[in-house]
């Protein structure tokens, strides 16, 4: 066994499979940055080419793209308000206050060093954790599904700046939108309006950038040809962005909560991996002593969701690898890989395969080391784009974006979703509502009703009376009132 | 209109929506299809009457919200052009030349037609307006292997 493991570390080291890496995390970096395309594309038309190549070669490859289109991602949330990837979204919510504020290359700096020890962390805690956690994961069924993804949803009402009752609308309108299509469990339509192209439901890609990139460059649009992103200072040194290391480091223990809420949430199958982010915001948020700076340009709402979502990857393959049940969307297109490899996921991947699962995990530690290289020395220079002119960034970035929500399905009706939805995000912008919550209503909304079902169907209305989800509600009401129960005990007995 | 007449005002219309949906549900055929709308348009209409009777019973800091009236105020911007919603139509009509003209097209003139109107020059406009389809090209056809529509018009034309 041991042997395995050590041979399986050994071929990290190998210049073909480093290669594979290094091309892997290129392309990762490149879809991670393009808004609307993101890395499940990015590892979806990389299927085709890795037909002939050896497991060692494509899986190191594949786990390179993945971990590193999240890094990707974060500098266009950071730099533009344009998440990358659905999973950058939260990092919109502080990193480009920050931009606006001149501090985009300390933003950037913090987003990568925390996406660095978020993704190492994670593959520590999946080496350490593979024996304990898997047995744990196999007893979750359908009732605990439902409480866990509850717990997602109950942090909608930590998201909002100011009124929670509108923070919860939102989150309710958003699971309202996650309605639209063919019920999975009935196979009824509904609310399609015998439209066709509304059977599938509303894309994520175009309700993503319609509510989060567009309201942003749209309110550049309004400050003139020559109104810029950045307030603040137009020459950045490499000093800001190493401050944005330190402020890593100084908020240590958040960001290893973070990553190991991403990791947990990575390692429950189908919860749908972008609550994790959500949940970690929402956590940092619940714990800071300035809860009303988040949403204004506080660097722990960038260092939260970074480390974050870097974690969750490393959680997802280890789920992929073990049961054959991906943990998120591209834990699904990593098990179609490892279909098309020939290699039959399961607990065999402990066993027989052993040195290409650490190789897999080897590779993910890797992969977050050469993406924050590969980025780090142009962040002040990728910072500048926040002093160039609107007349400039406005139309380049929404032909792009405009481009990102027709081409992951190639369908014109997403524009049109895009174009509404960009509508919706301005409304609730200009009424203080949420979009951040909306999103998480409509991603979780369709799990929601699918595990609820099979609760149902199985349990009957008695569902909940088990173990596991009193266990699961207990932790999220501690999760969402501790942290304020122990401020206001602080503040008395200061005062 | 008040900060407070307007909140009451977005209650009522999410009260609305809330019944409108509810009342949408009940057309569904299958019950299991329901339980999700009827759970959630629950939970927003009550949210939406609790945040009427919020606004009109508990908020009462009236020195507070007249200030916030006044930032809002002071704020506003007089040029149509200062409002987000209004930029919404150069969105619109890139969405519409990508349908018609096609994405290289469309992405072509919306630039230049952009930058020029917004005070860039001409050489700046050109430079811009022509490697935006040359890198949605590369990008998207080359690299990612992705057709981009040519557009409705070149269609019939051709």
């Amino acid at each position: 066994m041991m042997q395995n493991i050590l041979s399986g570390f050994a071929l990290c080291f190998d210049p073909t499979v480093l290669f594979w890496m290094l091309f892997g995390a290129a392309i990762g970096l490149i879809v991670g940055i393009l808004p609307g395309l993101g890395t499940l594309l990015g590892m979806a038309l990389s299927l085709p080419f890795i037909f002939k190549m050896q497991p060692y070669e494509a899986l190191p490859f594949l786990v390179a793209l993945s971990a590193t289109g999240f890094t990707g991602g974060s500098i266009t949330a950071v730099l533009l308000g344009v998440p990358g990837e659905s999973a950058n979204i939260v990092t919109t919510f502080d990193g480009y206050p920050m931009t606006q504020k001149g501090q985009g290359a300390r933003a950037i700096g913090a987003a990568l060093t925390s996406s660095l020890v978020g993704g190492i962390l994670a593959v520590f805690f999946g080496v350490c954790m593979m024996f304990i956690i898997m047995p744990l994961v196999m007893l979750v069924t359908s009732r605990e599904m439902v409480f866990i993804i509850l717990a997602g949803l109950s942090f909608i009402c930590l998201l909002g700046k100011g009124a929670k009752i509108k923070s919860l609308i939102s989150g309710c309108l958003g699971m309202l939108f996650s309605c639209v299509g063919l019920v999975l469990v009935t196979g009824e339509a509904r609310f399609t309006f015998d439209n066709p192209y509304l059977f599938d439901g509303l894309s994520l890609v175009p309700v993503t950038l319609g509510l989060f990139a567009i309201p942003p460059l749209l309110e550049l649009a309004t400050q003139g040809g020559d109104g810029t992103i950045s307030s603040g200072k137009a020459k950045i040194s490499i000093r800001d962005t190493f401050e944005g290391v330190r402020d890593v480091v100084r908020n240590k223990w958040l960001c290893l909560k973070s990553s190991f809420i991403g990791y947990f949430f990575g390692v429950m199958p189908g919860v749908g991996a972008q609550a994790a982010v959500f949940v970690a915001y929402g956590h940092a948020k619940s714990i800071s002593s300035h809860p009303e700076t988040f949403g204004t340009g506080n660097v722990q709402g960038v260092i939260a969701p970074e480390s974050c979502n870097n974690a969750k990857e490393s959680g997802s393959w280890l789920t992929t690898l073990a049961l054959g049940v991906p943990g998120s969307a591209t834990g699904a297109v990593g098990l179609g890989a490892l279909v098309l490899l020939g290699i039959m996921p399961g607990p065999s991947m402990f066993t027989d395969h052993l040195d290409l699962t650490v190789c897999v995990f080897g590779s993910l530690a890797m992969a977050n080391v050469l993406g924050f290289f590969m980025c780090f020395p142009l962040v002040s220079y990728l910072a500048r784009i926040a002093v160039i002119p609107g007349r400039i960034i406005v139309p380049l970035v929404l032909v792009i974006i405009i481009v990102g929500a027709y081409a992951t399905r190639g369908l014109v009706a997403d524009i049109y979703i895009l174009l509404a939805f960009g509508l919706i995000g301005l409304l609730l912008r200009r009424f203080n509502f949420n979009s951040g919550s909306m999103l998480l209503g409509f991603l979780l909304g369709d799990l929601f009703e699918t595990y609820l079902f099979i609760s149902l169907q199985a349990h009957g209305w008695t569902f909940f009376m088990s173990t596991g989800p009193m266990v699961i509600l207990a932790c999220t009401i501690a999760f969402l009132i501790i942290p304020s129960l122990s401020k206001k005990i602080k503040s008395r007995r200061s005062a | 209109m008040t900060k407070k007449r307007l909140n009451i005002l977005l209650y009522a219309i999410i009260l609305v929506i809330g019944i409108t949906v509810f009342c949408m549900c009940n057309e569904l055929q299958v019950q299991n299809s329901k339980i999700l709308p009827y759970v959630v348009t629950s939970l927003m209409m009550g949210l939406a009457a609790l945040g009427i009777v919020q606004e009109l019973f508990w908020k009462n800091d009236a020195q507070e919200e007249r200030q916030e009236d006044l930032e809002e105020n002071t704020n506003t911007a007089s040029s149509w052009r200062s409002s987000e919603f209004f930029w919404l139509l150069p969105l619109a009509a890139l969405a519409a030349g990508c349908i018609v003209f096609g994405f290289y097209v469309a992405s072509f003139l919306f630039v230049a037609a952009y930058i020029r109107l917004n005070g860039g020059s001409i050489k700046e406009a050109a430079i811009f307006a022509i490697c935006t389809p040359v890198v949605l090209y590369v990008l998207f056809y080359v690299l990612l292997g992705l057709e981009l529509a040519t557009g409705t018009l070149w269609e019939l034309i051709f």
